[in-house]
C-alpha cells in the first residue's frame, strides 16, 4: 500500500499513462493500475472519479458517454493535447525522483549490510 | 447465511446505495450515475469469481468509498452546485422564518385580545406596560421557536421524506414557484388597474397579497423572490441537463 500523500500524487500521472494506450473508463482504469501494479496501489476507488473530472476541467482529457456491452452507458475518457503535455512534464520529475534514489541506492551501505 | 442470500435484492440493495449518496448536493446526477456503473462493473467482477451476490456488493461498496469520504472529494468538483444549493437553502429558510412569524402572530394576536385589552381598559397604557410588550414578545418568540423547530426538523433530518422529496423534485419545484409567482406579478406587470380586473376574472386572486408583494414598500421580500426564482432554475438546468446526458 502507498502512502496518503503519494497515492494523492501519482493518481495524475498514472492516469494519464494508462490513457496512451487508448481511450478507457474508470473502472477498467483502475483495474488496470491494479494488474501492473500487482495490487500495489490501491485506490479507494470512488475517488478517482473527482480527480478525472478534475482533469477534464483542466483539459488534459476529454470524456464521452457510450452504450456499454452490459447495455448501460459508460463515461469513456481519452488523452488531449494538454494531457500529453502534462504527462511530459510529470514523466521528466518522476524519473528525476527515480534515477536519483536509485543511484544513492546502488551505493555500497556497509552500516546497512 | 442461506436466508440472506435467498432475500438478497441486488438492485434494490445498489438503488438504497445510490439514494443514500444522492443525499448529499455534493453529488450530480452523471456522477451517481458513472458510479453506480463503476459499482455494477465491480460487483459483476467479484461474482465472476465465485463470490455470492450479497458479499461481492458489500466488498464493492468498499472499494468504491464510503459517502462521507467521497462527499468531500465531490463537493470539491462541484463546489458550483453546493453553493448554489446553499444559497436556495439559506433563501428557503429566511423565508420560512418570515412565514412562521406570519403564523406565530396568530397567538399574539389572541394575547393582545384577551390580555393587552383588559390591561388597557383597566387604565394602563399598553405602549408603556412592560408586562404587555414582554408577554407579546415572549409568545411570539416562543410560537415561532417552536414552530421553526418543526419546520427545521422537517427538512433537515436526513433520510427524511421531506428532505429527499425537494431534493429529487426540485425542478419541479422551480416550475411551480416561478409559474406561480409570475401569475402572481403578471397583471401587475401589464397595468396596475389590470389588478382589480383581474380579481374579478379569477375570485380567489389574493389582490392584497400581490400588491404587498409589489408594494415598494417591501424590496426586501421582492429581492428574496427574484433570487429564489433564479437559484432553483439555475439548479433545476443543472440537474435536467446531467439527466438528459446520463
Amino acid at each position: 500500500m502507498l502512502a496518503k500523500e503519494l497515492v494523492a500524487a501519482s493518481t495524475v500521472p498514472l492516469v494519464l499513462s494508462v490513457l496512451t494506450e487508448g481511450e478507457n473508463y474508470g473502472y477498467a482504469l483502475i483495474q488496470r493500475v491494479r494488474e501492473l501494479s500487482a495490487g500495489k496501489i490501491e485506490w479507494t476507488e470512488g475517488m478517482l472519479y473527482p480527480v478525472l473530472h478534475w482533469m477534464e476541467k483542466e483539459d488534459l482529457i476529454e470524456s464521452e458517454w457510450r452504450d456499454s456491452e452490459t447495455g448501460r452507458k459508460r463515461k469513456y475518457y481519452r488523452l488531449r493535447k494538454e494531457g500529453r503535455k502534462a504527462l511530459h512534464e510529470e514523466q521528466q520529475q518522476w524519473l528525476a525522483v527515480h534515477e536519483t534514489l536509485a543511484k544513492l541506492w546502488k551505493q555500497p551501505k556497509p552500516r546497512l549490510t | 447465511m442461506e436466508t440472506t442470500k435467498a432475500s438478497f435484492d441486488l438492485n434494490h440493495a445498489i438503488q438504497e446505495w445510490r439514494a443514500r449518496l444522492g443525499e448529499s448536493p455534493a453529488f450530480r446526477r452523471e456522477n451517481l450515475e458513472e458510479l453506480e456503473t463503476h459499482l455494477r462493473d465491480s460487483i459483476a467482477n467479484l461474482a465472476q469469481r465465485g463470490l455470492a451476490e450479497d458479499e461481492a456488493f458489500i466488498i464493492a461498496t468498499r472499494r468504491v468509498g464510503g459517502e462521507a469520504v467521497l462527499g468531500k472529494e465531490f463537493a470539491k468538483i462541484n463546489s458550483r452546485d453546493l453553493w448554489l444549493n446553499r444559497a436556495l437553502w439559506m433563501l428557503v429558510g429566511i423565508q420560512l422564518v418570515g412565514f412562521l412569524r406570519v403564523l406565530g402572530s396568530g397567538p399574539t394576536f389572541f394575547i393582545t385580545a384577551f390580555v393587552v385589552k383588559p390591561v388597557m381598559l383597566s387604565g394602563n397604557d399598553p405602549s408603556t406596560s412592560w408586562f404587555a410588550v414582554f408577554l407579546v414578545a415572549l409568545v411570539q418568540l416562543l410560537t415561532t421557536a417552536v414552530l421553526f423547530t418543526i419546520g427545521w426538523r422537517m427538512l433537515t433530518r436526513k433520510g427524511n421524506s421531506a428532505y429527499v422529496w425537494v431534493r429529487k423534485n426540485s425542478w419541479r419545484m422551480a416550475a411551480a414557484i416561478s409559474s406561480w409567482l409570475l401569475l402572481m406579478l403578471l397583471p401587475h406587470m401589464i397595468n396596475t388597474t389590470e389588478l382589480a380586473w383581474y380579481s374579478k376574472f379569477a375570485p380567489r386572486y389574493p389582490t392584497a397579497f400581490v400588491n404587498t408583494l409589489i408594494s415598494g414598500t417591501n424590496y426586501a421580500w421582492q429581492v428574496q423572490s427574484i433570487a429564489f426564482v433564479i437559484l432553483t432554475l439555475l439548479l433545476a438546468r443543472q440537474q435536467l441537463l446531467t439527466k438528459t446526458r446520463a
